[in-house]
């Protein structure tokens, strides 16, 4: 295995520029995850990877070398598409086969591999069956078997569990887990789905618009988000986002918006002092918004969403600024049309600047 | 999935699937790519543009050797000549006539069993297309012994009747059509039949114009299998006043050597039309010469 | 499968008018159309049964002997016959395999995303414009002793191509694959949309250069497009006409008398009808069997998409 990394790669397609100065690597052994929004260009950074597309500017090397001017059958690497790609035509067997007949492996060792791999991914009754004859998540394990077959330097995955049902992907999200850990990949992994990133990947690294915005483990991409674009991407529900201005009182900074006022905690007032900040945004994720009387954000309940185990509230602010608090079965039920009082938790409370929409760091 | 220790061993030195990684250059496969379709189109494309070249030399410079590939001073007389003395205007007239009825009569014929088949109950419906079908299956140099001498029972020889009679109607041009209508959706018919349409207007109002794409293949498909046609011609007329053009090139290429010029310039002029109308209809050209090949 | 179809419900009160049955109707629209056929497709072709039988005599104008299945077996146990037949089917092995071929490779070259790769696609395409007369008329200049460009390239066998019986069948087929390019390359192409681009990558990334990815991805997967050329190629192949009419006339030594050309000439010159229709016949059985043959033995071969 070896990392892959992707140096100023910039891509441009007849005026559209589809990734810029995109810097990333994904460590040996490691499964990184390219996630963003349909458009943000992370498919285009595997392909660019893979080969099958040239970069505009920049360098892409898999293990130590510079792999720009290779073929895509001489970079080593495994692709697993969205479609799966296996060869109508031929039967399971000889869709794994294939990569090993392309690369003169001798028969004997040609058979014993593909065994084995069959056998890894419980495709061994199915080795003489067509691809039209498998449903969809055997398929995605022939498209797996192919490409674990050929023990590749790495792995390319371009949302390999979209085309499944909601069950399937969740334990196939496992496996594949499992599989990476066993195996010790290196993956990278493309898609627009924040829960498999969540849950799958060693670090995560958002894309938007073909700009990177953040690459970090999964937590610290949750609780420390780079810029608005990550802080509303991630989460379900996503973070609320408040715009108000900042107002020095005493020695505090207090945050004023429509029917609000936070108080905002020592360290992050000395950062927003220090960058000079007068308008702001705040951030605070639906589960630190709770309930309470006492609480300093006032707004208007609009609707209850009862999910069983918990309860989406959405409110608006006075001014028009949605809101959504999440909030345990077991509370209270507040009734639709209601003035509410919600509090925030201090240090749940997130700042970032308008301009640049980056978060000020405490 | 079997959980489990892998029995696979754990990677370690890539076992003999690692090919040595050719170091080519990109721009250079490029070349190469440009190249190969450079060297192709020009051996598809030599014949008709050597045509086009020498039906514009000068007679003495067709036999030089080396042989010109470019005419130094275009003479356009030979088109002049091969329009009036090789009487090919008239002739690209006549294929105009013929060639029009032909099309003209596919896509009516086309269109009215088409509809019939698609859209009317009738007994022995099932029986009727077969026989649509089975025309498919009698190739028409098969009929010919006998169709010449109905035409000339009919005293259509040497006439546009006897040119076009034989091809107003083809199963094929039913097959398409029938194949259109069936793609109409059944509510449009029953909008219809509440709004009072009868099936002619119907037919003409609401299925012929969504058939379009259909009807327009089915028109080049037409169009250039009449105007390429070469047998039946031959067989039907004799009468210069009624050849077509195809005939008309088994004309001039009995002509002299020394006037190839002349004949290419005929060649030229037998091509120009449909070729005009091909590019302006190949989307149209492409579905009616595919319809029967991709599945679906 | 057939749409039901509009129902004649009684309609908004207006003028009555006498409506046609359905059946009426249908009957009715189909009737130009089955005019035709009974008039040009198949009267003829039953007509042939009984032409057969007879001979026609040296001279116009007088009655025909009836002969019975004599002539049937005269003709078909002929040499000139059996010369004819296979002479049609060497023709066909010359023009089907190789235009298939030629129509495939352009195709897939042509399939690539290269800038400008539509003027190449173009040009591959055009000798769809062409006729038989038109391509025949070409070559046979190209190739004539005095003034074609093949002498001049050192090509000039003696006698001259097309007077020669061992190059005049290949200069026809020639000029025939010529001129069938373009529909090849067209059909093809369209074929080729059916081979799906990430099937296609994926076998780039699992190693497979060029030659091994048309071999074993693009050509087994075309298969049911080549299966409908070489069905439908065949069937032309033996109707071949034009051509010999124009560069050899059935000659030279009666190496290029395919049967059509043998049918046309036994009507034309000889006044044979009998002959020809019984050339027709055999004409439309071996065209069917052949066929029948290539359903058979070939459509196994073919992988169809689901």
């Amino acid at each position: 295995m070896s990392r892959v990394a992707l140096e100023g790669i910039t891509k441009r397609f007849d005026g559209t520029v589809a990734l810029s100065d995109l810097t990333l690597e994904a460590q040996d052994e490691e499964l990184l995850v390219l996630l963003g929004p349909s458009g943000c260009g992370k498919s285009t950074a595997l392909r660019i990877i893979a080969g099958l597309e040239t970069p505009t500017e920049g360098t892409v090397r898999i293990g130590d070398e510079v792999v720009n001017d290779r073929e895509p059958r001489d970079r080593d690497i495994a692709m697993v598409f969205q479609s799966y790609a296996l060869y109508p035509h031929m039967t399971v067997a000889r869709n794994i086969e294939f990569p090993l007949r392309a690369r003169r492996v001798p028969v004997e060792e040609r058979k014993h591999l593909i065994a084995d791999t069959a056998r890894v991914l419980g495709l061994d009754e199915l080795l003489d069956r067509k691809p039209s004859q498998l449903s969809g998540g055997q398929r995605q394990r022939v498209a797996l078997a192919r490409a674990l077959v050929r023990r590749p330097a790495a792995f390319l995955m371009d949302e390999p569990l979209s085309n499944l049902d909601a069950k399937l992907r969740v334990q196939t999200r496992a496996e594949l887990v499992d599989l990476q850990r066993r195996f010790r990949a290196t993956v990278v992994y493309v898609t627009h789905d924040q829960v498999e990133a969540m849950t799958m990947g060693h670090r995560i690294a958002i894309l938007d618009h073909g700009v990177l915005q953040q690459v970090d483990e999964p937590q610290r991409v949750y609780a420390q988000p780079a810029n608005l674009f990550v802080a509303r991407f991630i989460g379900n529900p996503p973070m609320n986002t408040i715009e108000g201005r900042l107002t020095a009182a005493v020695d505090r900074l207090t945050f004023e918006s429509a029917g609000l006022t936070l108080a905002l905690p020592a360290p992050l007032a000395s950062a927003a002092r220090a960058a000079g900040l007068e308008q702001a945004v705040i951030g605070v994720r639906p589960e630190d918004l709770r309930v309470d009387q006492a609480g300093s954000i006032s707004a208007k309940l609009t609707l209850v969403e009862s999910l069983g185990h918990e309860r989406h509230l959405i409110l608006r602010l006075d001014d028009g600024q949605p809101l959504v608090a999440r909030q345990p079965a077991e509370a209270a039920v507040p009734r639709d049309g209601e003035a509410v009082r919600l509090a925030a938790a201090p240090d749940a409370l997130h700042l970032f600047d308008p301009s640049s929409e980056r978060r000020v760091e405490p | 999935m079997t959980a489990g220790a892998p029995s696979i061993a754990v990677p370690g030195p890539a076992p003999a699937t690692v090919t040595r990684p050719r170091r080519s250059r990109p721009g250079l496969r490029l070349v190469g790519r440009y190249l190969l379709l450079s060297v192709l189109a020009l051996v598809v494309i030599f014949p008709i543009y050597i045509t086009v070249v020498n039906s514009l030399l000068p007679a003495p410079q067709i036999a030089a050797r080396p042989p010109k590939f470019f005419p130094s001073s275009p003479i356009w007389s030979t088109y002049d000549k091969a329009w009036s003395n090789g009487h090919f205007g008239h002739y690209l007239f006549n294929s105009a006539v013929v060639t029009t009825i032909i099309v003209v009569g596919q896509l009516l014929t086309a269109i009215l069993a088409g509809y019939a088949f698609a859209f009317l109950k009738f007994p022995f419906k099932r029986t009727l297309f077969v026989i649509f079908l089975a025309t498919l299956m009698i190739p028409f140099e098969v009929t010919i012994v006998q169709n010449l001498t109905t035409v000339v029972d009919l005293g259509l020889y040497d006439t546009y009747a006897g040119l076009a009679l034989p091809f107003l109607a083809t199963g094929f041009g039913a097959f398409l059509l029938r194949q259109a209508f069936l793609g109409i959706p059944r509510d449009l018919e029953d909008a219809a039949a509440l709004d009072g349409y009868g099936h002619w207007r119907f037919l003409w109002r609401v299925a012929v114009p969504l058939a379009r794409p259909a009807i327009g293949a089915l028109g080049v498909f037409a169009f250039l299998t009449a105007w390429n046609q070469y047998l039946w011609p031959l067989l039907v007329t004799k009468d210069d006043r009624l050849r077509t053009v195809q005939i008309g090139l088994r004309q001039l290429r009995s002509a002299s050597i020394e006037q190839v010029n002349v004949t290419f310039a005929g060649v030229v002029i037998a091509v120009i039309p449909l070729a005009i109308l091909l590019i302006v209809f190949q989307k149209q050209l492409i579905r009616g010469l595919t319809a029967g090949a991709i599945k679906g | 499968m057939t749409a039901p179809p509009a129902t004649d419900a009684p309609v908004a009160p207006g003028p009555r008018r006498r409506r046609l049955p359905d059946w009426g109707l249908g009957y009715l629209f189909l009737l130009p159309a089955l005019v035709i056929f009974g008039v040009f497709i198949f009267f003829p072709f039953a007509k042939n049964f009984e032409l057969a039988l007879y001979r026609s005599p040296p001279f116009p104008g007088l009655p025909r002997t009836y002969v019975g299945f004599r002539q049937i077996t005269d003709v078909l146990g002929s040499g000139d016959f059996r010369h004819s037949l296979w002479t049609t089917v060497l023709f066909g092995l010359l023009t089907v395999p190789t235009g298939i071929a030629l129509g495939l490779v352009l195709a897939v070259l042509a399939n690539q995303r290269l800038r400008g790769v539509a003027i190449y696609r173009t040009i591959f395409a055009s000798t769809v414009a062409t006729s038989v007369a038109v391509a025949s008329v070409i070559f046979g200049t190209l190739m004539n002793p005095q003034v074609g460009l093949l002498p001049w390239l050192g090509i000039n066998p003696s006698p001259a191509i097309l007077d020669n019986p061992s190059w005049a069948l290949p200069a026809v087929a020639i000029a025939t694959v010529w001129q069938n390019l373009g529909l090849s390359f067209i059909l093809m192409s369209a074929g080729l949309q059916a081979v799906p681009g990430d099937v296609l990558e994926a076998a780039e990334i699992d190693g497979a250069g060029p030659v091994t990815r048309f071999w074993r991805v693009t050509v087994p997967l075309l298969s049911p497009t080549i299966f409908f050329a070489v069905v439908v190629g065949s069937i032309f192949a033996f109707q071949t006409f034009g051509q010999i009419d124009l560069l050899t006339r059935g000659g030279p030594q009666n190496k290029t008398n395919v049967l059509t050309y043998f049918i046309v000439t036994q009507l034309r010159e000889h006044q044979n009808p009998g002959t020809a229709a019984v050339l027709s016949i055999a004409l439309f059985l071996i065209t069917l069997l052949l066929t029948l043959a290539q359903l058979r033995l070939l459509e196994r071969r073919v992988h169809y998409a689901r």
